[in-house]
């Protein structure tokens, strides 16, 4: 730290410590439902980190995560019933699902890139309305509307995981591999690359970006989260069903990244935690609970665009320049 | 016509304009020549009303400096923006048919007949482009739809901003013949033009416009004899070297 | 298929297809005004299903008073709308924050319906009906065709017609179209920007809350409403992004495909509609009729 290797800010130390303290708070003060909700939240975090590499990153506004997260979702559900005549463990079903749905996710990508801005998006709602409607009626891979249950319980390392407090501990530990996973990629030169295609995608490619082949990877890596997420989510809830993976979903992910912050990788945690444990917390305002939340967003995008990280930071910069500039008029009145 | 006092304009918290005073007679053209960034279109949108200023802007004695855009293209001050912005989606005819809305309201009926052949009898080429999409174009016509469509809202003063940029020599010689030509009609014009030598040729009277205030000003043929003017032009360095 | 099946399926897809025509000729003309992709457009034609409700059913008003009324609150939408999701963003910074207080805007009017008529869906009566009080059915010889399909189509028809000749012939219509095309000339000109972007909103707005109105009393009053915009969003790719003779027909086409697809499996229309809207994509993503001029044309 100190002979010029690199420094820990502040920022960190204190985000940090944020997360250490939810860590070893939340499991004292919730059990049960409370702590699904948060297991919960942590299980959209993963999706949303996918959501950010291609939105925030790169630009790229894409409803595909809700689509492979069913797919994780539907890939645990097969394997771990012994539906189609084939078991597999949990762990193991867990940790195929995001490499059989990066190499989906690729070819997927891969069509769906070719596409431009606007034409992309498109693409990805007709991606998710198919996925969903395949998923709500195709009954001999996805059960139909009733979903498919009875799913074996994850056992890691010889240990059952069962309970809300059980699983909140893996998910957290999932979560932060995940959230450092996604900080490191955006200091490499994937994530310049994406952060040169957001902000003028001519100009990256006369530099030398190759445009598509950078998005087709940004899209491998959302669909792999993505599918995590669901494979996460069908063995912690037991349960699997086509509700979850709809547009107004997708819409919801979307507005989690927003509201954290949609570069910044505590604020996908953020927005995600806000989203899913704010509405159950504020029961009592259930009525206009949707209506606030609504209002809220027009809010944020008209004052905070970047997110609650995003203003923070900006925060911090005005802070700066004014010490900068009051230090300037010392050193001005000073001068003879 | 015109007279401007001390106007003052801002862009957040850079000055861009610091008290800038022209006069610019009537039925006649004023150029205002100078170096990118030294204020040229921000002086014509503050006469058009499209950007906050301060400091006195009278017309005939009538003060409009805090006025809309609409009500001063209303009382025939008409800019022609730089970079032509004809209307793409729209024929040549439909572009000048736009261009009455400064008198004609936006109901009624009354007729534009007279507007229209006039521009057209000015610029043959677009009667001859009368239904092609603004897009389709070349820069040239562009221009002259431009200022065609300018002359739709029978303007009194036209304050035209760099008609020549991006157009061939010849084109641009054509275009300054019609705005000589536009000017022996009755219309005030103030040209603002980066293209100093080709503006003072055609002027009656100039303004050196240099970092948001005006340098120096006089009859077009003296500016254009002035060796401050190749600095103005140029910036304060270029003379340097020739001195 | 005997020929009584292929008319009703037509007319079922036509009148659908109508439907889709309204609310995709009102995102593109919104994409023209103002550059922004508004997700919260199907909800505006929940919101005007709901209000021609609640005038029809709970206030039991007259048909001519009904629709005065309707259109003033459909007037009221538009410029609340706009003043609040469109007016404080219209220098945004960041290009998906627009998209994003769309999005905002659905959930907020999805509830704010729940909130004032409750989430039971509501049924609505037919324009026309029967002696005691069904939905009529139009009969042409061996063909039955049920009346409010066949009304939709006229209306909306009616509808498109009238707003198409606002935009292209009269000359409040192209001041329009310029300041859409470049607001900052046409402010030059004179012509009030706001005014003509509120008189854009009102005019989307109507149009989508009439279509509303026309198909509530098919698929009932409720919040699933909102969907609908979808199959729009898949209308105005298939047609031609930015083309209003686009949007039209491909939306039309989207009705046809997801009507007829509902003879070989129903439940896969979705599936079907959208399958062929990536196929466009993928081989034709200009669409139909697809444009040289984008977006903002």
């Amino acid at each position: 730290m100190v002979n010029g290797q690199r420094k820990i800010s502040l920022g960190t130390l204190v985000v940090f410590a944020l997360v250490a303290a939810f860590v070893l708070i939340v499991p004292s003060v919730t059990s049960g439902y409370s702590m699904m909700i948060v297991n919960l939240s942590l299980i959209y975090a993963i999706a949303t980190y996918g959501l950010s590499v291609m939105l925030g990153m790169g630009g790229m506004l894409s409803f595909a995560a809700v689509s492979f997260m069913g797919g994780g979702a539907y890939w645990v559900a097969n394997l771990c019933t012994g539906r189609l005549g084939v078991s597999m463990e949990p762990w193991l079903a867990l940790l195929l699902a995001p490499v059989v749905f990066a190499v989906v996710g690729f070819i997927i990508g891969s069509i769906l890139l070719k596409l431009n801005g606007t034409y992309f998006t498109f693409a990805t709602i007709a991606l998710v309305q198919v996925a969903w409607c395949l998923f709500q009626n195709y009954r001999p891979l996805f059960g139909g509307p009733d979903g498919i249950s009875g799913i074996a319980t994850l056992e890691m390392f010889g240990l059952k995981i069962t309970s809300y407090t059980q699983w909140f501990y893996v998910l957290a530990a999932i979560t932060l591999i995940v959230a450092l996973l996604v900080e490191r990629i955006r200091r490499t030169q994937l994530g310049r690359s994406l952060a040169a295609i957001r902000d003028n995608q001519t100009a990256a490619q006369i530099l030398g970006v190759d445009v598509y082949h950078t998005k087709v990877i940004a899209f491998t890596i959302a669909a792999a989260l993505g599918a995590l997420s669901g494979a996460l989510y069908c063995l912690q809830g037991r349960f699997v069903s086509s509700d979850m993976f709809t547009f107004e979903r997708a819409t919801q992910f979307i507005i989690m990244a927003m509201l954290g912050g949609v570069n910044d990788t505590f604020g996908i945690f953020l927005g995600s935690v806000l989203i899913t444990v704010l509405p159950e917390s504020l029961r009592v305002l259930q009525k206009y609970l949707k209506i606030v939340y609504g209002t809220a967003i027009i809010l944020l995008m008209i004052f905070m665009p970047m997110g609650i990280m995003g203003a923070i930071k900006d925060g911090f910069k005005k802070m700066r320049r004014k010490k900068r500039e009051a230090l300037m008029n010392v050193a001005r009145e000073v001068k003879p | 016509m015109i007279k401007i006092e001390n106007l003052h304009a801002y862009y957040g918290a850079v000055e861009a304009l610091k008290g800038v005073n022209i006069d610019i007679p009537s039925e006649k053209i004023t150029c205002l020549i100078g170096a990118n960034g030294a204020g040229k279109t921000t002086l014509l949108k503050s006469i058009s009303g499209m950007i906050h200023h301060t400091g006195s802007i009278r017309v005939d004695d009538t003060e409009i400096s805090q006025r809309s855009p609409t009500k001063i293209a209303a009382m025939g001050i008409i800019h022609v923006p730089e970079g032509r912005h004809i209307f793409p989606g729209l024929t040549v005819r439909e572009n000048l048919e736009v261009g009455t809305i400064a008198w004609h309201g936006f109901f009624g009926r009354k007729p534009y007949d007279a507007e229209l052949e006039e521009v057209y009898a000015l610029f043959p080429r677009l009667w001859e482009r009368k239904d092609q999409l603004g897009w389709s174009l070349s820069g040239g016509e562009q221009q002259m739809l431009a200022i065609g469509r300018a002359m739709m809202a029978r303007p009194k003063v036209l304050l035209l901003d760099e008609p020549s940029m991006g157009l061939a020599p010849i084109v641009v010689s054509e275009l300054f013949d019609k705005i000589k030509e536009i000017n022996q009609k009755g219309h005030t014009i103030l040209l603002v033009e980066q293209n100093a030598r080709l503006a003072l040729k055609m002027s009656d009277h100039a303004y050196v416009l240099e970092h948001g205030e005006i340098a120096f000003s006089g009859d077009a043929e003296s500016v254009r004899r002035d060796p401050r003017t190749v600095r103005a032009y140029l910036g304060k360095f270029a003379g340097k070297h020739t001195a | 298929m005997n020929f009584n099946v292929f008319v009703a399926l037509t007319v079922n897809g036509l009148a659908m297809g109508v439907i889709y025509a309204l609310l995709a000729m009102g995102l593109i003309l919104l994409i023209r005004a103002v550059g922004v992709m508004n997700f919260a457009q199907g909800d505006l034609l929940m919101l005007g299903a709901y209000i021609t409700c609640w005038l029809t059913v709970d206030l039991e008003l007259p048909f001519w008073l009904m629709v005065l009324v309707a259109l003033l609150c459909f007037a009221v939408v538009g410029l609340i709308f706009m003043f609040s999701v469109y007016w404080p963003l219209r220098n945004a910074s960041y290009p998906a924050a627009t998209v994003i207080a769309t999005m905002g805007a659905s959930m907020v009017l999805k509830e704010l319906v729940t909130l004032l008529w409750g989430s039971l869906p509501r049924s609505m009566p037919s324009l026309v009906r029967t002696e005691d009080g069904s939905a009529a059915v139009l009969q042409i010889g061996s063909i039955n065709l049920q009346w409010q399909y066949v009304l939709t189509i006229l209306v909306g028809i009616v509808i498109m017609a009238l707003v198409f000749f606002l935009f292209e012939k009269m000359y409040v219509g192209k001041m329009m179209q310029a300041a859409a095309q470049d607001a900052y000339a046409a402010s030059m000109l004179g012509i009030p920007t706001i005014a003509t972007i509120a008189v854009t909103y009102i005019v989307v707005v109507i149009m989508v809350s009439v279509g509303g109105y026309m198909i509530a009393p098919i698929f009932m009053v409720s919040t699933t409403l909102g969907s609908l915009q979808l199959r729009a969003f898949a209308g105005v790719v298939i047609g031609g992004f930015g083309n209003i003779k686009g949007a039209i027909i491909g939306s039309l086409l989207v009705g046809l495909i997801e009507s007829f697809s509902t003879l070989q499996f129903s439940s896969y229309k979705d599936v079907t509609v959208f399958m062929v809207l990536i196929i466009f994509l993928l081989v034709r993503p200009q669409g139909i009729f697809g444009e040289r001029i984008a977006d903002k044309a």
